[in-house]
């Protein structure tokens, strides 16, 4: 089947090419353009976020911070936060490389709407100017979470223009959800079932189900917070009657389980590259698609557990620590499951797979600490210390950005029809992976040794250790900037990409690189489940 | 336009309405027996949205499942939310605010 669709395909001319009018591109409604769209987005996003990282690490050098005013370094420690968990990590994946492949991997010619979904680009971007125009008169000092009474009571940042950026990206999540949602649900192509999705689908269908319920909740608490700040409605600040607390319980209703759209989209990447490049079925692959759907159910069960020390009453913060190991469970079996794919295997060392192993790796560093700061009694020692920070930088930064990068050099040929080259992907992972620990395992020492995160400056005695974390960062920072380089490189210089040039088994590799603007030639039909990889004996014959 | 269009506009101005109405009693002072009625507009919007917006009533099953979930999703944030405000022994008291 696979090659009579490709030729038939290949007589039509690719997306890329399909017009080429700027027109074209903003009023697109064709998925693989919206998610170049997304992907030019998102990146100048990360950058943003980057500097900010980049200038508190730099203050950090010295005990006595090297920025003059601790406001400013608030100011810089918020930007970075809200930069990055809004409009870089939630999105990311999803809205990129999700739009991309999502009809592909589907044998579908788009998303279900279309419209709505060119409509989500475009709410992101308003969401996005309103923040940048926020930070750029001045910016927030609040930290990412905009904690009242400080944000609502006692501040004089730019905490409404802040929160609208926030409110008006969250509709864009929310439309993105409902367009997988039903997606998923109404265009498969004929014989695929349930399971016979990839993997990829299942871990997006979870997220979509966590974007749809969580982020109006967030939406609600914003607008509230911002209504408190403007009209003194008394909802949070216990100076008008309000509590506190209440605000926590209602934030952390969305962004815990937020923690998993963002790392969601990362396991289902993972899952794709690993049976690639190992040859092998997926291991356990009921359990891994039904994984991802009970993180969404448990991961709202769990929010209190950022609020041990809030004031919560004590009961409460039992019942949450109870809780949140329950979370830990599905995402421990898909380690599992990652390394039972592995094992016997025949395992190419390509850039994705690279990237594939490094998060591995450092997520179940992050998760495992997860259940540290979860205990109830060891996170009253280590809550609002940098022991938290480095514990979800090995999640969200070890483990969701580089599964990010991971996925974009795996459909890299799909999407743009170059090949990149292999020996710089390979060295970035390497430096990436490299500046990564060195920047943030450091950070579990300085934390677990007590020194506060969110301060300006700090005793003299913590500072080799931060010295450290800086010169991490400069690695890091060095091994985002070459994939930028060298995936540019490649989309004008790079080989041609072949249909197929991983061998991988998906719809989406059963089309040209880059796709015809309609996708495929002819409807394909689906015969076998996926990830049917021959036996490694064969496979290393044909190598 | 949709031929279901002007039924549409006609909930979501009620919707608005009602939203109104709610802000407003939100503001009146109830005897404590009496404040669970301040939920009325609240559910009246809900039904609004379940009835118009989600066509419940004709919805396949996949769409009442999720109108289903909605709920459940909303039971364990109350649910799970009021464990601590009733079993809360601190509370935190009034501050002076700067000028
Ligand atoms: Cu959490």
């Amino acid at each position: 089947m696979s090659t009579t669709v490709v030729e038939a395909a290949e007589l039509e001319k690719s997306y890329l090419v399909d017009k080429s009018t700027v027109a074209s591109w903003l009023l697109t409604t064709d998925h693989k353009r919206i998610a170049i769209l997304y992907l030019g987005s998102i990146t100048f996003f990360f950058f943003i976020g980057g500097i900010a990282a980049a200038a508190v690490r730099l203050n950090l050098l010295v005990p006595e911070g090297l920025i003059p005013s601790a406001e400013t370094y608030n100011r810089l420690f918020t930007t970075h936060g809200v930069i990055m968990v809004w409009f870089f990590l939630v999105p990311a994946v999803p809205v990129s490389l999700g739009n991309f492949v999502v009809p592909l991997m589907l044998g579908a010619r788009d998303l279900a709407f279309p419209k709505l979904n060119l409509i989500s680009w475009y709410l992101f971007i308003i969401g996005g100017i309103i923040e940048l125009y926020a930070l750029f008169i001045g910016g927030v000092d609040t930290g990412w979470t905009f904690y009242p009474p400080m944000s609502t009571s006692f501040n004089q940042s730019h905490v409404v223009l802040a929160v609208i950026g926030v409110f008006v990206s969250g509709f864009s999540s929310i439309a993105t959800g409902l367009n997988f949602i039903v997606t998923i649900h109404r265009l498969r192509a004929p014989g695929m079932t349930w399971y016979k999705m990839p993997i990829f689908l299942w871990s997006l269908y979870s997220t979509s189900v966590i974007l749809v319920l969580a982020t109006p909740v967030l939406a609600i608490t914003l607008l509230l917070l911002g209504f408190e700040r403007i009209f003194r409605i008394g909802v949070f600040d216990p100076a008008i009657g309000g509590d506190p607390i209440l605000f926590q319980h209602m934030f952390w209703f969305y962004s815990h389980p937020a923690v998993y759209i963002m790392i969601l989209p990362g396991f289902g990447v993972i899952s794709e590259i690993i049976p690639v490049f190992c040859r092998r079925r997926l291991f356990g692959y009921k359990f891994v698609a039904w994984c991802s759907v009970s993180i969404a159910v448990i991961s709202f069960f769990v929010w209190g557990h950022h609020m041990f020390v809030s004031g919560q009453s004590l009961y409460a913060s039992v019942v949450f620590s109870l809780l949140s190991y329950a979370v830990a469970v599905p995402s421990a079996i898909k380690v599992f499951n990652w390394i039972g794919t592995m094992h016997k295997g025949f395992i190419r060392f390509d850039a994705p797979m690279l990237y594939a192993l490094g998060f591995v790796g450092l997520f179940t560093i992050g998760g495992l600490t997860g259940l540290f700061v979860a205990a109830l009694a060891a996170d009253v020692h280590l809550t609002q210390t940098y022991f938290v920070v480095a514990h979800f930088h090995y999640v969200m930064v070890g483990g969701m950005v580089t599964a990010f990068f991971g996925g974009l050099h795996y459909w890299w040929p799909k999407i743009t029809g170059r090949m990149y080259p292999e020996m710089w992907g390979r060295a970035a992972a390497l430096i990436i992976f490299i500046g990564f620990n060195v920047t943030f395992a450091p950070q579990f020492l300085l934390g677990y040794l007590g020194m506060p995160r969110r301060y300006h400056s700090y005793p003299p005695d913590f500072q080799v250790l931060n010295v450290l974390s800086s010169a991490g960062a400069t690695i890091l920072a060095a091994g985002y900037l070459l994939p930028l380089g060298y995936l540019t490189w490649s989309l004008f210089r790079g080989e041609r990409a072949p249909a197929n040039p991983w061998g991988a088994t998906g719809l989406e590799w059963q089309t040209p690189s880059p796709p015809p603007a309609k996708n495929f030639a002819t409807t394909p039909v689906v015969t076998e489940p996926p990830y049917t990889f021959p036996p490694p004996e064969l496979v290393q014959n044909r190598v | 336009m949709p031929p279901r269009f002007p039924r549409l506009l006609i909930a979501w101005v009620l919707l608005l309405v009602l939203l109104g109405v709610e802000f407003g009693v939100a503001m009146l002072s109830f005897a404590p027996w009496l404040r669970v009625l301040i939920l009325l507009p609240a559910m009246a919007m809900a039904a609004i949205v379940g009835i118009v917006f989600m066509e419940i009533g004709r919805a396949p099953v996949v769409a009442r499942g999720f109108a289903t979930a909605g709920l459940f999703w909303l039971l364990v944030l109350l649910g799970l939310g009021s464990m601590d405000p009733l079993t809360r022994t601190y509370y935190h008291t009034t501050v002076e605010h700067p000028e």
